[in-house]
């Protein structure tokens, strides 16, 4: 993981030991709940079905005001 | 080769089970990371909207550099973006964090245990009252020991900019910890 590791002797001897302390936090890191992994896929299922129809109502919202938009425009130009 | 890559490929391809293997490999230390940045009370939200993120945009992923990379900044971005939302009273740097700790611990005794989590609680707070940009830099390369190059991707930052905030961040954070009424034993 640690590839490119800070050579000991370029930090100063409280950087040091800040990296000591730090290590700490590396022993007591916190854990995700299990029940992550489940909530992900349960919230991509879902997305992922209702994207492609969310996905047609927006194009065909898209063409529906595109289409009065030129219904509207011809109609302005038949009155003149 | 990046052992992501196949994965990657199966959920673009449309199998979900192959991103819960990703979710899987990776929760970890997207949790950590998140974690550090957000709180550990925030973290399982944004977390998940990392993930969705990244779901959501996998077929954006060019395997320039490894998945993880990739993962861990859209990691990064939600939780700089939670912690925007949240925009929260600034933390003082000389009250400890009430925040409660998850943590497991694998030390040997109970006093040892305890004194570790009192320890970690302390310094999770004085981490929590420096910038996210100096916070950030400081979990990546000193608690999650990723390499600078690594860290530069995740930030989108230039390699000498994240060796120079580093720098400002573990001068700030011992300036911080040497104020502290706890003896932090740091030598001038």
């Amino acid at each position: 993981m640690n590839d490119d590791p800070t050579p000991r002797d370029a930090l100063t001897p409280a950087e040091m030991r800040l990296r000591e302390h730090l290590e700490v936090l590396r022993e007591t890191a916190p854990q995700p709940d299990p029940s992550l992994i489940e909530r992900v896929g349960r919230a991509t299922r879902w997305q992922r079905a209702v994207r492609a129809p969310m996905r047609a109502a927006g194009m065909l919202a898209a063409a529906l005001g595109e289409g009065i938009g030129l219904a509207l425009g011809a109609r302005r130009g038949r009155r003149r | 080769m990046d052992p992501d890559r196949e994965l990657v490929a199966r959920t673009l391809a449309g199998e979900l089970a192959a991103f819960e293997r990703l979710v899987e490999r990776h929760r970890d230390i997207v949790f950590r990371v998140v974690a550090r940045i957000v709180g550990v009370e925030e973290a399982e939200d944004a977390a998940q909207d990392a993930f969705l993120r990244a779901f959501h945009r996998l077929d954006r992923f060019r395997g320039e550099g490894t998945f993880r990379s990739w993962l861990l900044q859209i990691s990064h971005n939600a939780a700089i973006n939670a912690l925007e939302r949240r925009r929260a009273e600034p933390v003082d740097p000389n009250e400890e964090s009430a925040a409660p700790t998850r943590a497991i611990l694998a030390q040997p005794t109970p006093v040892d245990r305890l004194e570790a989590r009192e320890r970690a609680q302390r310094l999770t707070g004085k981490l929590q009252s420096l910038s996210p940009a100096h916070r950030t830099v400081l979990v990546l390369r000193d608690v999650e020991g990723l390499s600078y190059e690594e860290i530069a991707s995740i930030t989108e930052a230039p390699l000498g900019s994240v060796k120079g905030r580093l720098h400002r961040a573990r001068g700030e954070l011992i300036e911080l910890l040497r104020r502290n009424t706890y003896d932090w034993e740091l030598p001038r």
